[in-house]
């Protein structure tokens, strides 16, 4: 039931986006999926089902906004393992340093998923490059805030049953 | 019976391996080919194409009906000013009409049979814009049914109603292809400044401006110049319009050259339907 939840969120996250961007053209464009992956690392769903929601999204990603299969899907496996050290590592006991956490893991993900991997790639940046990747990055991190204010509502903890043991929440 | 550590390791490896090797099959698998979609990307593409299909439909109704119904803020003084210009308008209308029907057929039948006799252009509906990124692609529901491959280029109608540049296909699937646009910093075509002939390298910035690079110092290029194709890229048709000379930067770059910044023709944020020629040009 919660892999059926979460899958259906991230369909729904698509479809909404792709809505709204035919609403009209937004200042800010985010990334839509890092965010919910992000948060789905708590919602203890079986492996396969999440890394393999973590492939689809990266590459439906890179499907609809990059030249070249890949660098989504990479950047995303990067960053989530990044995060996952984190939380390990760290505990992240408190506020701080989950925020902190989210903060770095969510800038890792966008400057390499906009910036490194096309670079790598050798696809021409745009000028200013850092000023389009900051954009999206800043609009990613609010999108992240609003998702990690949703997973403290009870009823989403209860749902998705988030863990105890980390104290990011 | 439990399994032990050092099995259950060895199992969790392997689990990692396989499934890093699937990963990497769907992401990389089948780039090479014609169509330049990855396999994962032809997967995802069948399955959540007629989702994204779907939601650009709502979403272009949502606008039409917002703008409508919803948004009518100074409707009431502005229709009082149309009341007047349109007991003007109405004579003129009738007859404007017909002359624009007539027009609307003679250019499409023109344009369409008589400029690119050999391009056999196709249709096509946008079905999916840029998802949080600079860069600047969308997703058209024609593809390799209707004879799209890569490198095609991809023209529009302008607000006016003439055929501008909107980019062209760089991957293709049976049912849908996905289009780089003239805004795209990868994308660059040959150009022309219609009125003074000045050649130039068009070039996208990731915003809704492109830059007009390699035009001599001393060339003869000014405000509100259009900018066609040369044709010299054997890509695009000459003639085509790419859009309209706004700044010019004052001095020189990289010692020989002046920057010109240049307004695309084509709106992007309102591209709904896009015109594909298919004149087949692979390496």
């Amino acid at each position: 039931m919660r892999e059926a939840i979460f899958l259906g969120v991230l369909g729904g996250i698509f479809f909404v986006y792709q809505i709204l961007s035919f609403l009209w053209q937004t200042f800010l464009p985010f990334d839509p999926f890092f965010p919910v992956l992000l948060g789905g690392l708590f919602w203890r769903l079986r492996p396969p089902v999440f890394w393999g929601a973590v492939v689809c999204c990266g590459l439906l990603l890179d499907l609809f906004s990059s030249k070249l299969a890949g660098p989504s899907v990479l950047s995303y496996l990067i960053s989530l393992v990044i995060f996952l050290q984190f939380e390990k590592k760290l505990a992240l006991q408190g506020f701080f340093p989950a925020l902190v956490s989210l903060i770095a893991t969510v800038t890792i993900c966008e400057t390499l998923r906009l910036l490194v991997f096309p670079a790598l790639f050798e696809v021409a940046l745009p000028e200013p490059a850092f000023y389009f990747v900051g954009k999206i990055t800043l609009a990613t991190l609010l999108w992240s805030f609003l998702c990690w204010s949703f997973c403290q509502i009870s009823f989403v903890r209860h749902v998705f049953e988030i863990s105890k043991a980390s104290g990011s929440r | 019976m439990p399994l032990n550590p050092f099995r259950s390791k060895i199992l969790w490896i392997l689990f990692l391996l396989v499934g890093v090797a699937i990963a990497g099959f769907l992401v990389f698998g089948g780039v090479r080919s014609p169509e330049k979609f990855s396999y994962g990307e032809r997967a995802v593409l069948k399955v959540l194409g007629p989702v994204s299909k779907t939601a650009s439909f709502l979403g272009l109704g949502l606008r039409k009906f917002w703008e409508h119904y919803i948004f009518l803020v100074h409707v009431k003084e502005k229709n009082e000013e149309l009341q007047r210009k349109l007991m003007a308008l109405e004579a003129e209308l009738v007859r404007t009409k017909e002359i624009e029907l007539e027009n609307k057929r003679l250019r499409k039948l023109l344009k369409l049979a008589e400029q690119f006799p050999e391009a056999h252009p196709v249709a096509a509906r946008v079905i999916g814009r840029p998802m949080g990124s600079w860069q600047g692609v969308i997703i058209i529901d024609r593809g390799l049914n209707d004879n799209i491959l890569p490198e095609m280029p991809v023209l529009a109608y302008t607000d006016e109603g003439l055929g501008a540049v909107v980019g062209q296909v760089v991957a293709v699937e049976r049912h849908y292809a996905k289009v780089l646009l003239l805004t795209d910093p990868s994308f660059a075509v040959d150009a022309l400044v219609q009125r003074s002939r000045e050649r130039g390298l068009l070039r996208g910035q990731g915003r809704e401006l492109c830059l007009l690079d390699y035009v001599p110092a001393e060339a003869d290029v000014r405000e509100n110049d259009l900018v066609i194709t040369s044709g010299m890229d054997a890509l695009f048709p000459k003639g085509l319009l790419l859009g309209t000379v706004i700044h010019i930067y004052p001095g020189r770059s990289k010692g020989l050259f002046r920057m010109v910044e240049v307004r695309p023709a084509v709106n992007f944020s309102k591209l709904e339907e896009v015109l594909v020629l298919l004149r087949v040009r692979l390496r």
